[in-house]
């Protein structure tokens, strides 16, 4: 389904009775996802569709330092298509890329959901927060971020932070931040913020987080840094398809040898997948078609925090070490090091020798000249030569 | 005329010390080997994946040997507050006036070595403060090892140190594996200092830490001793 329809399909608000094949298909990869069990599927089905009947979530959806990414990520969650997701089972009320109504009217819609759903909003927020001079760097309708999020706040029921900038900052908290950007999470205190970071996040997680909601009337599990454990539990190279290849010592060096055709690890082209918790690997990308390190690429670690500086290089895995010059390799420093430590000894080995030599020259010298007991024994290494 | 030298027979190392540092030595060259081969794998071999295990086998002793590391720390961690006076903590850590002054005698013993190099009964001053360096890169590379080993592990015990463990790195793991990357050259650069002044020590006093690490025991002559250095002889 294309944006166009989606958006004709909000203009005329027309709720269509669902595929019923593609419906239990959505219910099916849901349970897969949050890690429940097949009996699940008539659960999920009955929920989604109670929801749909009588109230279902609002969900306000905005967007601050962001590229939209993740919106387009959301347009392209596999199953329901977007169209289904938006009309039937959330009720995403407030978009301001998706939604058809412009300027007051969008504002006057945001005012008239938050009366009418107070305590119930589910806030997905796309994007950093700048704080720096009173977060002018991002402002929507004359007001800035922390302001709108600041009035959203005491009528939600929780937060979503999708995205690596709306969870942690992402790219536009990197050094030097010149916003003071920040994530969801510094600026809501008092409700619940739920992480989902990607770059896009992945749009089935975004999918299963809503879901979960209202399957269980509760919010999912997170984890310490408050993202979904169902989908951040493990690691990218715990799940990786090329992890045989690790495990073997089978590397790609180069994006045109052997390996890359053969479809070795990409741990020495710089794979953070070693480092990176994300659902990639098993959750996969457009319709289950591909996902970077599938397609040959070696995973960024685009959902961890502060990626754009920690993980970078992108092609190489560990970090470079400034500081000295060039941007230098940590073993490079560490060789140089060695080596100077090794120089150091052994010219130290080689002085000790020599001035110890000359004493003993010295002392020999000392004693021919005494012409006294000759062999002077048990000297005093302290005694003058 | 010839002068009587007294020796004295001086057993400065436990036991426990002594297997702990050995055990120590062991696994932190085996960690440094495999760490530098995880790292920096050279190789690459073309094969069917299901036959060659051989980055799992190099990940798989790092492991080992970790284990075996944490083990002599946690060791070593204790006897330094139930051991023998040159074991304890207090005894490594009191860095008065005299402590000075002898890691002084010691620096221009090696600046200059026409000055005497003196003996200790047990640790030498500026080794007693590279050591408290150690155990310090020791504590920080089984945190940081252990941090990142928990992030591929899944049981609830595991998942609690992968995910909380991470809180004082700012929850960054690359950023873990970065610092727990440099201990290796920090142990590499000590390894050499470590084991030139041990020889050293052995050619210009032809007594050697060595015998005292392995067997407990080294006889030092009396007017070797730096000043005001009580040895009780065990002999």
């Amino acid at each position: 389904m294309s944006a166009i329809d989606v958006l004709e399909k909000l203009e005329e608000r027309e709720i269509e009775e669902l595929n019923r094949r593609e419906f239990f298909k959505f219910c099916g990869r849901m349970a897969v996802l949050l890690g429940l069990s097949q009996t699940a599927i008539p659960r999920i089905a009955r929920a989604v569709e109670k929801a749909a009947r009588d109230g279902r979530p609002s969900v306000i959806w905005l967007n601050f330092q962001d590229c939209a990414g993740n919106t387009e990520s959301f347009t392209r969650a596999t199953a329901p298509s977007v169209g289904e997701a938006l009309l039937d089972h959330v009720s995403l009320d407030y978009h301001e890329v998706l939604m058809a109504a412009a300027g007051h009217r969008a504002e006057e819609r945001l005012k008239e959901v938050l009366k009418e759903y107070s305590g119930q909003i589910i806030v997905v927020v796309e994007g950093a927060i700048p704080t720096k001079d009173d977060g002018i760097y991002c402002t929507v309708a004359g007001r800035t971020a922390i302001q709108i999020l600041k009035e959203i706040e005491p009528h939600a029921l929780a937060f979503v932070a999708v995205g690596t900038c709306a969870a942690f900052g992402g790219i536009p908290k990197a050094n030097p931040n010149p916003t003071g950007a920040v994530g969801l999470e510094r600026i809501i205190r008092s409700k619940p913020v739920i992480n989902v970071p990607g770059c896009p996040a992945n749009p089935d997680v975004i999918m299963a987080v809503l879901v979960h909601y209202v399957l269980f009337n509760r919010l999912p599990e997170l984890d310490a840094q408050r993202r979904p454990k169902f989908a951040f539990g493990k690691k990218i190279h715990d799940t990786c398809e090329r992890r045989p290849h690790y495990d073997a010592g089978q590397f790609v060096l180069s994006f045109d040898d052997y390996g890359a055709k053969q479809g070795y690890c990409l741990y020495k082209v710089g794979c953070k997948g070693p480092v990176t918790y994300n659902v990639c690997a098993a959750w996969r990308w457009n319709m289950d078609a591909s996902w970077p390190v599938k397609s040959g690429h070696p995973c960024l670690g685009c959902s961890e925090r502060d990626f754009w500086d920690r993980y970078y290089p992108f092609y190489e895995h560990i970090p470079k070490t400034g500081g000295f010059g060039v941007e230098a390799r940590a073993d490079d420093i560490g060789k140089v090091a060695l080596g100077l430590t090794g120089l150091t000894v052994g010219a130290h080995a080689l002085y000790t020798a020599v001035v110890k030599s000359a004493e003993r020259f010295a002392e020999k010298l000392a004693s021919k000249a005494e012409e006294g007991t000759g062999e002077s024994e048990g000297k005093d290494e302290g005694g003058e030569a | 005329m010839k002068r009587i030298t007294e020796f004295i027979t001086a057993h400065p190392y436990d036991l426990p010390v002594r297997i702990s540092h050995w055990v120590m030595a062991f696994s932190i060259s085996v960690l440094m080997i495999t760490g530098y081969l995880i790292g920096n794998p050279p190789f690459s071999q073309p094969g069917d994946a299901s036959d060659i295990f051989l980055m799992g086998t190099i990940r798989y002793l790092h492991f080992v040997a970790a284990y075996f590391l944490t083990a002599a720390f946690l060791l070593r961690l204790y006897w330094g507050f139930v051991g023998s006076r040159e074991s304890r903590w207090s005894e490594m850590l009191r860095w008065d006036g005299r402590f000075w002054k002898h890691a002084l005698d010691e620096i221009l013993a090696l600046v200059w070595p026409v000055r005497p190099w003196r003996l200790y009964f047990g640790h030498f001053p500026i080794a007693k403060i590279a050591y408290v360096f150690v155990y310090l890169a020791v504590a920080f590379s089984i945190l940081s090892g252990f941090v990142i080993y928990a992030s591929a592990q899944y049981s609830p015990l595991w998942r609690f140190v992968a995910e909380w463990g991470l809180k004082p790195f700012g929850d960054n793991l690359n950023w873990v594996r970065y610092l727990h990357h440099w201990l290796l050259w920090f142990f590499a650069v000590f390894v050499v200092i470590h084991v030139y002044l041990v020889v050293y020590m052995a050619v210009r006093m032809m007594t050697s830490e060595v015998e005292a690490m392995l067997g407990g025991y080294k006889i030092i002559r009396r007017e070797d001793l730096a000043e005001g250095e009580e040895v009780e002889s065990v002999a």
